[in-house]
């Protein structure tokens, strides 16, 4: 009885993790704060922060991904107040496939040394479940088409 | 099994809570100040009360017929406070309650509100904030650095769900307790909060700052406040003083009779007293004293209550012995308040014609117990001025009388520098005020010591002044106080006592190689050769 409950357990786990976007393997956790977690890939400078989310399958659309344009500004205003100041996006991209969605936002920001990072905003989502994580890094200047290399 | 167990190593392995492993290389600092946060300052909204109404119709009246004598609004300090009269009308308000409240006679006139203006009883100025206030906050949140970052988190999906996308709405939130429930309140009625990608696009600003945080802390390690920015420091430290401040104010009937100085003073003892509560700064921003009301059950609160109560005994032991004696008491600054109260002596009855002045036994409510070291040693002239002042201090505090509180008692380790004593800082500061002034005309050491308050800003003004007597420029001055700052520190850390002046010695080398005829670079190379830090 233990033992087929430990089974169902494990199927259980594995199909849900299966099914989640997460980062890629070598990424280890660094830290906690809150709901965010920060994970980094040992010897290299390059970060991901995963955090809770509140949107869904059907939020990410092409005309969703419009109207982010209009909240650039509040964007940029929570970047000065917050640590991440004249927050750019650069491009942004909205991919469709095997059944997930997927909102990519690249761009860059000054840190508190005024120092330029670049970031992945990545939303996605598929029917079951959606997750937000931000890529980031100080000198490796990070493509959106090439997020699938950090998160798998 | 095996297999399973494996997985199920790697499942909890993503719960793990790892410790902050980030490079602690430090290049020089500089903040993007929002000029628009100075403006909020200068021009705050006017806060207009219910009672507002009620209070300024009673001024009128004291204008036009029946004089200040017959005001009969306004009745405590807290609303009149609160109202928008001219200065006049605060002066005759004011005034008549000074000699009516009865909270407001148990306080000694010069910690008294003041009724020339309205000014002078907040302590929220500005002026005082960063340098006063931020100070001992310091303390109080050394350890709660995570608390804080958490609680930061907090705030950016209570402005995104509030729909607050302006830099001056933040600030204006953090800053402004009616505007900040408005928004709160509205939020929770809107029908349509914005879409969810929206909002998911602005709470992710509680990414980024998760990643600045720790590597902004490893920044700050003696000033941790800072690492939460600059635009962000004032406003935070305002939302949390008022917080502290509501605290006092919920806890000490008199708090509201007393003015700015006396407030602050109150509130920096107070905060020595318990570590902020997140849970408290929590509830006060979503509910303001409404949140404090529904926290007063709760444990961490009920024991709050029993400290004060605490403070309020012992001054009340303290008072009944001034009323029998003389104004000099001597009492020593009391370091812990254990939560039971003990009896004061009997007054000592005196015999017929025995001299005014004598002292009496001196009380002890409460236990003494040493104060606690300093984690890092001031330079030895500085910590003898602090001891001196800091005794003449504590003798005047309590004869002269904060007249309802303690002193303070000290939390754990924590803030055992603030705990050394507020006095001490104080005396530190004060020390060495006239220097950092000086220094502070030079742009590099100002970029040092701008940041600073109370015993690092003494620490840095007295080694950026040690350093500079060589006579190298102010440029490799603070390059070397920079790179040389950590391993003194630990060495002064590691032998407090009797510990030689680190920076005398080497500002004194660096006058004997700048008379050998050395460069400022290769003086500069040959200390950084011997301190390993190149």
């Amino acid at each position: 009885m233990f033992k087929r409950y430990l089974i169902t357990s494990w199927l259980l786990a594995v199909t849900s993790t299966a099914w989640a976007l997460a980062p890629a393997p070598g990424f280890k956790v660094k830290t906690t704060l809150g709901d965010v977690i920060t994970y980094e890939l040992a010897g290299k400078d390059i970060e991901i922060n995963s955090m809770d989310s509140d949107f869904k399958y059907e939020d990410l659309t092409q005309k969703e991904m419009d109207n982010l344009k209009s909240l650039v500004k509040a964007k940029q205003e929570y970047g000065k107040m917050f640590g991440f100041a004249d927050w750019k996006a650069t491009g942004q991209k909205l991919i469709e496939k095997n059944g997930e969605r997927i909102v990519l936002i690249q761009g860059n920001y000054k840190d508190a040394q005024k120092k330029t990072v670049n970031f992945i905003e990545v939303y996605w989502a598929n029917p079951a479940k959606a997750g937000q994580y931000l890529i980031t890094s100080d000198t490796l200047s990070l493509k959106m088409d090439n997020f699938s290399d950090y998160l798998k | 099994m095996r297999i399973f167990l494996a997985l199920v190593i790697l499942l909890n392995s993503f719960a793990v809570v790892a410790g902050p492993a980030v490079s602690s290389s430090a290049p020089e600092e500089t903040f993007s100040y929002d000029p628009r946060v100075d403006e909020f300052y200068e021009n705050p909204e006017p806060q207009v009360e219910a009672s507002a109404v009620d209070c300024k119709m009673n001024a009128a009246d004291i204008k036009s017929k029946r004089g200040p004598a017959s005001a009969p609004a306004c009745t405590t300090p807290a609303q009149l406070m609160a109202v928008n009269v001219s200065n006049t009308d605060f002066s005759r308000i004011c005034q008549r309650m000074v000699a009516q409240d009865p909270g407001c006679q148990r306080i000694k006139p010069e910690k008294r509100m003041s009724c020339s203006g309205k000014r002078e009883n907040m302590i929220l100025s500005s002026a005082n904030l960063l340098p006063k206030v931020g100070q001992c906050l310091k303390g109080l949140l050394w350890d709660s650095m995570v608390d804080l970052g958490k609680f930061i988190l907090d705030i950016i999906k209570f402005l995104v769900k509030a729909q607050v996308n302006s830099l001056v709405g933040m600030v204006r939130f953090l800053t402004d307790s009616t505007y900040r429930e408005q928004t709160i309140a509205a939020a929770n009625n809107a029908a349509n909060q914005g879409s969810r990608l929206g909002m998911s696009f602005l709470r992710s600003s509680g990414a980024y700052f998760a990643r600045e945080y720790p590597r902004n802390l490893l920044r700050h390690p003696f000033n941790p406040m800072l690492a939460v920015g600059e635009t962000l420091l004032n406003p935070l430290m305002k939302f949390i003083t008022e917080s502290v401040e509501s605290i006092a104010n919920y806890y000490i009937p008199q708090y509201q009779c007393m003015n700015g100085t006396a407030k602050l003073y109150t509130i920096c003892k107070v905060i020595g007293d318990f570590v902020m509560p997140p849970a408290f700064m929590f509830a006060f921003l979503k509910n303001g004293v409404n949140g404090l009301r529904a926290l007063a059950a709760t444990a961490k609160v009920a024991s709050i209550r029993r400290r004060f109560g605490a403070v309020n005994e012992i001054s009340d032991v303290l008072r009944a012995a001034r009323r029998v004696e003389a104004p000099r008491i001597s009492v020593a600054p009391v370091r812990r308040l254990p939560a039971p109260h003990t009896p004061a002596r009997p007054p000592v009855v005196h015999p017929p014609g025995h001299p005014a002045r004598i002292h009496p036994p001196r009380p002890r409510p409460v236990a003494e117990l040493p104060a606690a070291p300093l984690r890092r040693q001031s330079p030895d002239d500085l910590i003898e001025v602090a001891r001196s002042h800091r005794a003449e201090n504590a003798a005047e505090d309590v004869a002269n009388g904060v007249d309802d509180i303690a002193p303070a008692a000290t939390p754990s380790p924590v803030s055992a520098e603030a705990a050394v004593a507020p006095a001490a800082t104080t005396a530190v500061v004060e020390s060495a005020d006239a220097v950092a002034e000086t220094l502070m005309r030079q742009p590099e050491f100002r970029e040092v010591l701008g940041g600073l308050a109370g015993t690092e800003k003494a620490q840095a003004a007295h080694a950026l002044e040690q350093l500079s007597k060589g006579g190298a420029s102010p440029g490799i001055t603070v390059d070397l106080y920079r790179k040389l700052e950590p391993q003194i520190a630990s060495e002064v850390a590691r032998a407090p006592s009797g510990s030689v002046d680190h920076w005398a010695q080497l500002g004194r080398y660096i006058q004997k190689e700048k008379a050998a005829g050395k460069t400022d670079q290769a003086i500069q190379r040959k200390i950084e050769d011997a301190f390993q830090c190149r």
